[in-house]
Formats: structure tokens, C-alpha cells, sequence
């Protein structure tokens, strides 16, 4: 199933490795994801914090990542 | 029955355009003497011309045991060397080897206008991801990531479909990940990204890139 899950933004954007991503992407580096705001976060208005993800994963890994109080999961299908 | 590389694993698909050179815009086995400068290099096939072209600061890619090879990191992080092929919707291939030396990402660098503008397809094996970055403006965002085991020192076949806004990438013809996107979707220069700092003979490299329209 797809989830997408607001997550907050973090990184400094100055490499790759260092890049603008989602707070999942670290906390969840085994789950396929994709950025679903096609946003340059530096030159939105008041700096976003937050953004959204789509994430492939299943019922088991849905759970795991709803109960973690630091994504909420917005929508499933 | 398809032509498949002798040196190829047999889990690794060919290249499609193996025996069908007479349609790629550039293809390079990189076939030259050691040491010599990618920028000075030319490939097998150059349809619009110019070559290789590098984007960074020295030039630090060069031919190694017929392979491109990143032999420094003087040009730091941000070193990558484009050919313009004239279009900007292409298939790009390449066999790849990375071995993880400072933990970086290396890959394809694509629809590239500047080194400060482009799109870097790679994978890192100290991270075992395979992912698509935006660079705009000099800032890089992590668009998409799939997790992917990459073993040091082993060939991946890296192949990335650009159409319109879609940027599609696959590792050994499978760990497909892919974003949308219309940023730079009409740039024509394509390339490597080869970014782990060297350890002496340890080096990022790549053999056989191609581009095909």
C-alpha cells in the first residue's frame, strides 16, 4: 500500500549526503519513498519544517510508522 | 537471442543497445592509455561532439585499465563530467563499481545545465540506498530513495529512463525508483557522477556509458 506520511525536513542541502530529505528517510532507510511536494524547500514562504512523503510498505511497517509520535500518517491506499 | 557480454554476470541484463551502436548519441568503453584526462578523451560514439566535458574545478576523472576513474578528489564533491548528446529524453546505461570510500553517492549526473543545476541518479553502498537527488540553485533534496544492498567493488549496471518530467532509474534491471518532475526536463548534457574520495587503487569507475535516444 502507498501512505503518505508527513514527516519533518531536515539536512542542509550543501551535498548529497548532507542533502534537504525526510526525517524518515533516516529513521526508516529500508522503506521505498518518494517526495510527494515537488517543493525547493529553501525558497517556500516560513521555511517549511515539514513535508509530505509517499511511502510503499504493508500493514506491519504502516503500524510501525503510526505509532511513532514523530509521523503522522495523512492517507492510505 | 539477445547478445549477452561474456564478462557479464549472468543476473545482469544487457545493455538493450548491445550490437545496435549505429543508434546511440554517445556510447565510450573508454579504450585509452592510463592517465589520460577524460576532457581529453574521445568516445566511440560523439553524435553531436564536444566529448566529455568536466563540471568541477580540476580535471580528476581519467582512463584507468580502460575504465573512467576518479583519481582525486581535488575537484571535492562536486565533480562531474557531461557529454552533450542534444536531447534531453534518453535511456543511459552504464556498469558502475563503487567501494564506498568516504560514504558517498555516485552515480549518473543528468539534464545537468550547470554544476549547479541537474539531476544526480546514484546509489551508495555504505547507506545500501539507491536514490534521486535535485540539485537547484546549489541546493540538494533527496526526492526519492529505495533501500538496495550494493556490495564494494562489484559492477551494477545503472540505467536511468529520461521522458518529459519522469526520471526513471533501475540497478541490475530491477530496485526501480523514479520521480516527476519538470525541473531542467529540456537539458541535454548526461554524465558521471563518480564521488567516493579514491584510496589508492581504490577508485569509483565506470566502463561501457552510453546513451541512447
Amino acid at each position: 500500500m502507498i501512505a503518505t506520511v508527513l514527516t519533518a525536513l531536515i539536512g542542509s542541502g550543501l551535498t548529497p549526503e548532507t542533502s534537504f530529505r525526510p526525517q524518515f528517510a533516516d529513521d526508516f532507510p529500508t522503506l521505498k519513498w518518494v517526495d510527494a511536494t515537488d517543493r525547493q524547500y529553501p525558497n517556500l514562504p516560513g521555511a517549511p519544517t515539514a513535508i509530505l512523503i509517499d511511502v510503499e510498505c504493508d500493514a506491519a511497517q504502516l503500524a510501525a510508522i503510526e505509532s511513532s509520535p514523530d509521523y503522522f500518517v495523512v492517507s492510505t491506499e | 537471442m539477445a547478445f549477452v557480454s561474456p564478462f557479464q554476470s549472468p543476473f545482469v541484463k544487457p545493455f538493450p543497445s548491445e550490437g545496435a551502436a549505429a543508434t546511440q548519441l554517445f556510447y565510450d568503453t573508454f579504450t585509452d592509455a592510463d592517465g589520460t584526462n577524460l576532457n581529453l578523451h574521445t568516445p566511440n560514439v560523439d553524435t553531436v561532439g564536444g566529448g566529455w566535458v568536466a563540471y568541477s574545478t580540476v580535471a580528476d576523472y581519467q582512463i584507468q585499465s580502460n575504465r573512467a576513474a576518479r583519481v582525486s578528489i581535488l575537484g571535492g564533491s562536486d565533480s562531474f563530467y557531461c557529454a552533450n548528446v542534444g536531447e534531453a529524453d534518453v535511456t543511459i546505461n552504464a556498469k558502475i563499481i563503487t567501494f564506498s570510500g568516504d560514504n558517498s553517492n555516485t552515480g549518473f549526473a543528468v539534464r545537468l545545465s550547470d554544476i549547479s543545476n541537474f539531476w544526480l541518479v546514484a546509489f551508495s553502498a555504505s547507506a545500501d540506498t539507491f536514490n534521486i537527488f535535485q540539485r537547484n540553485g546549489g541546493v540538494y533534496t533527496l526526492r526519492a530513495s529505495a533501500s538496495v544492498t550494493i556490495n564494494i567493488n562489484t559492477q551494477y549496471v545503472l540505467s536511468c529512463v529520461l521522458s518529459g518530467n519522469s526520471i526513471t532509474a533501475t540497478l541490475n534491471g530491477g530496485n526501480s525508483i523514479s520521480y516527476s518532475s519538470a525541473f531542467n526536463n529540456t537539458a541535454t548534457r548526461h554524465g558521471l557522477a563518480l564521488r567516493n574520495q579514491p584510496v589508492g587503487l581504490s577508485r569509483d569507475t565506470c566502463d561501457d556509458f552510453e546513451v541512447m535516444p
